[in-house]
């Protein structure tokens, strides 16, 4: 049966990918007398991708219908906030539901605008991520005034954000991903339209309710990023972003999934993305461990894969790219 | 006489309009503040890293993509300048060092999306976050290491950098530098090829224009620019840090977009509407500088911070907006027009012929 | 059942700006029958197809489909009506897989709660694919990384999946291997049989006579016949599709070729991969040198070739005189020689560009002074001078391309090469899409310039332009120079038609 054939075709990359990482491992525990693989050092590794993994698969609906959000990083950041507030107040399912709706609510606004006013997606991303940044930097002032402050989400409320339920929530959004993106009628439609949106109007898609449908897709993916973060980083205060940091927070969901597109061809991107992300958050490790501090060499190291990457992708391919 | 200037007259209209609405509109909120000779030092001031380099971005602009790289351009020209003055002590060495850099960061840029056609989103991107890293770990561990004498206020005390921050040189170099780049974009072959890219790109490849060279040396002269605006930025501030540059990409295309130019480019690129945009943009910050106070006293609840982001992103969507709707009544008009051209000559000859 | 009428069009009329795509289309499709629609490019062809479809709306006329009236909006409401459709303008959806292509937009069946069961689809696919007898594909690949054939294959497959009863199939025989095209006359018998009906476009006339029993020929939008295959001969059926009377004679007067004594470019063994194989010729000084074909014989692909543009093109093309091989359209602009594309509107135009920027842009390297500037009067004095030389209406050199009419856009697309000093100049259906007296200036420009001694490439649809202004005609079929024509007693439409299709 071909389906089998398929099956096949599919796990014999992922081994191969698999076999790269743990020798790379093996030999890099050696290296650094056994920091490497101790059991705080992996979960570290593997919760930070996991973060960066529900943010790529937010980035896979939006470039499904062919758009550049660069907003994402702050609409992450209003998730975070609130569902930190709402967790502090309510528990965690507050959190989760909280961190939800502001996903949903703010890319489904987010495209709605695109699809509006006609602005290219990329420079809307970009205005609107300096108008969400100045709204968390309201949010900042109103805790200084109430004299506390940011919010930081009660260790007892940050389950989420540790094993084993982070690892939990990992398969919940890798099977949702995956079933979404390739087998929900939401995806083809949100893929045909951002594909040959003429074809599809003729074949009698949607086009406004799909584009609707998919900002509440991709906004559930992207809510999720930012409760996790929040869980994650239980019991400290994350900074606001500012001055468009924000997309220094989508950097490592971005690079993950540039490579996983390029990667394409022979995995699945959706299960390709949490391979990316886990190799990137390695390198993170490399040069932690070296005695690298974060968010320098590490970030250029991402970029070089990035452009790497993208080079062997366009080779053989022609056509006007801006 | 038959009129040689056509449709860029409705956009350079408009950004004039909007220049001079963001004008009178923090003129009356600041109570004249606004216009004393501070304020307008500082305008000037401020507009003329943005000019300097969006006179660069502009040439990628007219093509129709973008460059979001030029802010760590900028900000690794500052980092390299100043290593490289320190070490060498002096300045001959460093500038021209620095301009060189800066323009082969360009090139490479155009070289990757250019040539090897990848994603202008993914090479400047990846640059924009990755490079800023790289300042950072060159300033807090490489500077260190290699230059334990270093005094971040070295351009504050020698180099003749400095003369830079005598007005007499710093405002001829400045005009010199728009009136060379406005010739250049309007006057030359190179210009006038970048226009037509941005307008068609297919039919300039079918003229036989060499796109990817022209491509090439757009970056290059992006690239370029940045680091000259770096060099500018040294000598107004002395010295350098590690958010040197940060958002001013995002700067520079709010510039570009407020003066009414095409996110496609084309042939209503050109300088003046930059330099519009550029003074819109320096008076909308300063402005907000300005009312800073009576804004935090009137909603005490918001930050500075919020109205330092905020009116930028609007004003930058709403521009686009408006500039697209404007393109489209004008296509729509212009076709309109000559139907009824057509008609009425037609017409005429029907009368004509019925008259014999 | 069988004979019956099941698809009516009654004066059908479509007009795009001043060409009358299709006038006064009265065509009739019975059960189990197979009908085919011939005639060559521009006949209106895909014009009827496209309304059939549901692409586009007629101006005027009705359409009736099993004796109801029948208008469809979209091609979705052509596929509910019982109407397989294998289009050129519907293509796949490249993001997708292949398998979901076949029903897209038709997968509510397979959708529960919002899951698409992909496995029951391609189930259901291949249960199609076996019905019909086609070969097995890769149903999970996405079709993007497919190659044209199997692309063809899928579309197939999409319109078979609605049981139709009326399959319409344009230009798909050529895309497909020799094994693929048996088993789709297989199909094409078997619908036959089953009393259903196939409406099948195609430039292979042989295959037209072989596989249909009625066909339809058009002709500048109308109607010629509707006859049985039967009852024509090969002969008869082209000229049913070619005659047509002369209007008025504003080509060349003389009877006999001419040239110059040198020659201007050489072309050896020129490759452009799927399109030329081994093209090789001389163009003299001072001739017209007309290149006809079918709109896939690799005709436009050669225009492009000489300039340079082709990606993957093979071979040697010099100008001699300059001893310059050309190699890259920059070599070509260089060399002073000028192409001029078929599609005017966005291969050749800027349209929202001025009339001057679109005069000027191929000039830049002459108006330019010592220095390299370019001075505005200097660019203004020869737009305008251009203006007035090619008579181009337009209310000033500012105006936008886009509001000129298309006579006026083929003056400039045409003018700002010739008023330079031209080495060569290739032309792509030079007057498409322009009226009468447009046409005649050209033809009038292109006489004088051959008296100057330019050499000129005439590529052209319309053979009767080509019969009028060439002095040698090469017919190409298949990418290949199937036949040269010298102009005198060679030069008529059998000549070529026979060779051409």
């Amino acid at each position: 049966m071909s389906n089998s054939v398929n099956i096949k075709k599919t796990l014999i990359p992922i081994f191969v990918f698999i076999a790269l990482i743990v020798l790379f491992a093996l030999v890099f525990n050696l290296a650094t007398h056994g920091k490497f693989l101790n059991a705080a050092n992996i979960n570290n590794i593997l919760s930070n991708a996991i973060l960066a993994s529900f943010t790529a698969w937010g980035f896979c609906f939006i470039m499904a219908l062919n758009y550049m959000d660069l907003s994402v990083g702050a609409v992450i950041m209003i998730a975070v906030y609130v569902s930190g507030e709402a967790g502090n107040a309510f528990g965690v399912p507050a959190l989760v539901v909280c961190g939800l709706a502001v996903g949903v609510a703010v890319m489904t606004l987010n495209f709605a605008i695109f699809t509006w006013t006609r602005v290219p997606s990329w420079v809307a991303g970009l205005g609107l991520a300096l108008i969400y940044e100045g709204c968390i930097s309201i949010y900042q002032k109103y805790k200084e005034t109430l004299g506390g402050n940011l919010v930081y989400l009660d260790t007892k409320y940050g389950i989420l954000g540790r094993a084993p339920l982070i690892y939990v929530a990992f398969a919940i959004g890798l099977i949702l991903a995956y079933i979404l993106y390739n087998r929900s009628a939401l995806g083809l439609n949100a893929r045909s339209v951002g594909s040959n949106p003429n074809v599809a109007r003729a074949m009698g898609i949607n086009i406004t309710r799909t584009l609707i449908m998919t900002g509440i897709v991709s906004g559930i993916f992207i809510g999720c990023a930012g409760f996790l973060r929040e869980s994650f980083s239980a019991g400290s205060v994350i900074p606001v972003p500012q001055s468009l940091s924000s997309l220094a927070v989508i950097f490592p969901g971005f690079a993950a999934i540039f490579i996983a597109q390029v990667l394409g061809k022979w995995i699945n991107m959706i299960i390709a993305v949490p391979f990316c992300a886990m190799l990137i958050y390695l390198c993170y490790n490399v040069f932690a461990m070296t005695g690298v501090p974060l968010g320098t060499i590490s970030e250029t190291m991402i970029a070089l894969f990035i452009i790497i990457f993208g080079l062997i992708a366009q080779r053989g391919n022609k056509g006007v790219v801006k | 006489m038959a009129k040689t200037r056509g449709k860029t007259d409705i956009s350079t209209t408009t950004s004039v309009i909007l220049l001079i609405a963001v004008f009178l509109f923090f003129l009356a909120t600041t109570g004249g503040k606004e216009l004393n000779a501070i304020s307008l030092q500082n305008i000037l001031d401020a507009s003329v890293i943005y000019i300097i380099a969006g006179l660069g971005l502009l040439f990628v602009a007219a093509q129709g993509s973008a460059d979001l790289s030029i802010g760590v351009n900028l900000g690794l020209s500052t980092v390299i300048a100043t290593a490289i003055a320190l070490k060498v002590h002096g300045d001959w060495v460093a500038i021209p060092l620095t301009i060189v850099f800066a323009a082969c960061l360009g090139l490479l840029n155009g070289w990757l999306i250019g040539t090897m056609k990848v994603p202008s989103f993914m090479v400047t991107i990846a640059w924009l976050l990755g490079l800023r890293g790289f300042i950072v770990y060159f300033q807090t561990d490489i500077m260190p290491k290699f230059l334990p004498d270093m005094t971040a206020a070295y351009y504050q005390t020698a180099g003749p950098l400095l003369a830079l921050k005598n007005n007499a040189v710093k405002y001829p170099i400045f005009i010199a530098l728009i009136v060379v780049f406005y010739l250049l974009l309007q006057h030359t072959k190179f210009g006038s090829y970048c226009r037509a890219i941005g307008e068609n790109e297919l039919v300039a490849k079918n003229i036989g224009v060499p796109v990817r060279k022209i491509k090439l040396l757009a970056f290059m002269v992006s690239g370029l620019m940045a680091g000259i605006a770096g060099l500018f930025y040294l000598t107004r501030n002395g010295g350098t840090n590690n958010t040197v540059g940060q958002n001013l990409e995002v700067e520079v295309l709010v510039c570009i977009f407020a003066g009414c130019i095409l996110v496609t480019g084309g042939y209503g690129t050109n300088v003046p509407k930059l330099l519009i945009g550029c003074f819109t943009f320096s008076i909308l910050s300063n402005g907000i500088g300005l009312m800073s106070a009576t804004l935090t006293k009137t909603f005490p609840l918001i930050p500075p911070a919020f109205w330092k982001s905020v009116p930028r992103g609007i004003m930058l969507i709403l521009i686009m907006y408006a500039v697209i709707r404007m393109r489209e009544w004008e296509g729509k008009r212009s076709v309109k027009l000559t139907e009824e051209d057509e008609a009425r000559t037609l017409n005429a000859a029907l009368d004509a012929a019925s008259a014999k | 059942m069988a004979g019956e009428v099941i698809l009516r069009t009654e004066k059908l009329n479509k007009t795009f700006g001043p060409t009358r795509a299709n006038i006064d289309i009265d065509f009739e499709l019975r059960c189990g029958e197979i009908h085919g629609l011939v005639g060559e490019n521009g006949s209106g062809k895909s014009t009827l197809l496209s309304q059939i479809v549901g692409i586009i709306k007629s101006d005027s006329g009705a359409m009736h489909l099993n004796g109801e009236a029948y208008a469809p909006r979209t091609p979705l409401d052509a596929y509910d009506s019982g109407i397989g459709i294998v289009v050129q303008e519907l293509g796949v959806i490249g993001n997708l897989p292949a398998g979901v292509n076949v029903f897209i937009g038709r997968h509510q069946r397979f959708t529960k709660m919002g899951i698409v069961n992909t496995a029951k689809i391609n189930e259901e696919v291949r249960e199609i694919a076996k019905k019909w007898d086609l070969a097995d594909l890769s149903l999970g690949s996405l079709t993007g990384t497919m190659n044209v054939e199997s692309r063809k294959q899928i579309e197939l497959l999409r319109a078979l999946a609605v049981d139709p009863q009326i399959l319409i199939l344009d230009e798909i025989t050529q895309a497909l291997s020799y094994d693929n095209r048996r088993r789709l006359y297989a199909i094409i018998d078997k619908f036959k049989a089953m009393g259903r009906s196939v409406l099948m476009i195609s430039h292979d006339l042989e295959e037209v006579m072989g596989a249909c029993d009625r066909l339809t020929a058009l002709r500048d939008g109308k109607v010629v016949a509707t006859v049985r295959t039967a009852d024509i001969t090969m002969n008869e059926l082209k000229r049913m599709m070619v005659g047509r009377d002369m209007e008025g004679d504003y080509y060349r007067d003389d009877k006999a070729p001419s040239k110059g004594e040198d020659i201007v470019l050489s072309v050896r063994g020129l490759n452009v991969v799927g399109e030329i194989s081994e093209m090789a010729f001389d163009l003299y000084e001072g001739e017209i040198v007309g290149f006809c074909g079918l709109s896939d014989s690799g005709i436009h692909t050669l225009g492009k070739a000489l300039y340079g543009l082709s990606e993957g093109r093979e071979g040697n093309i010099r100008l001699e005189k300059l001893d310059l091989p050309i190699d890259s359209p920059q070599a070509a602009l260089r060399g002073a020689m000028a192409y001029v594309p078929k599609e005017r509107d966005w291969e050749g135009l800027m349209m929202q560009g001025s009339v001057r920027s679109n005069l000027t842009l191929p000039s830049l390297d002459i108006l330019k002074d010592k220095i390299g500037f370019l001075w505005t009067g200097a660019l203004n004095a020869s737009a305008k001078r251009s203006v007035e030389d090619f008579s181009v209406k337009c209310r000033d050199i500012a105006q936008e391309m886009n509001g000129l009419s298309g006579g006026n856009k083929q003056k400039v697309n045409l003018g700002r090469w010739i008023s330079k000093e031209l080495s060569c100049l290739i032309l792509d259906c030079p007057t498409r899409g322009v009226d009468v007296g447009a046409k005649a200036y050209i033809y009038q420009l292109m006489k004088q310039l051959k008296d100057d001694g330019l050499g000129m490439i005439l590529i052209s649809d319309e053979l009767l332009e080509v019969l009028g202004m060439a002095d040698r005609i090469f017919v190409v079929k298949n990418g290949k120079i199937a036949k040269e024509l010298r102009r005198g007693a060679d030069f008529t439409e059998e000549n070529i038609i026979e060779v051409m299709l």
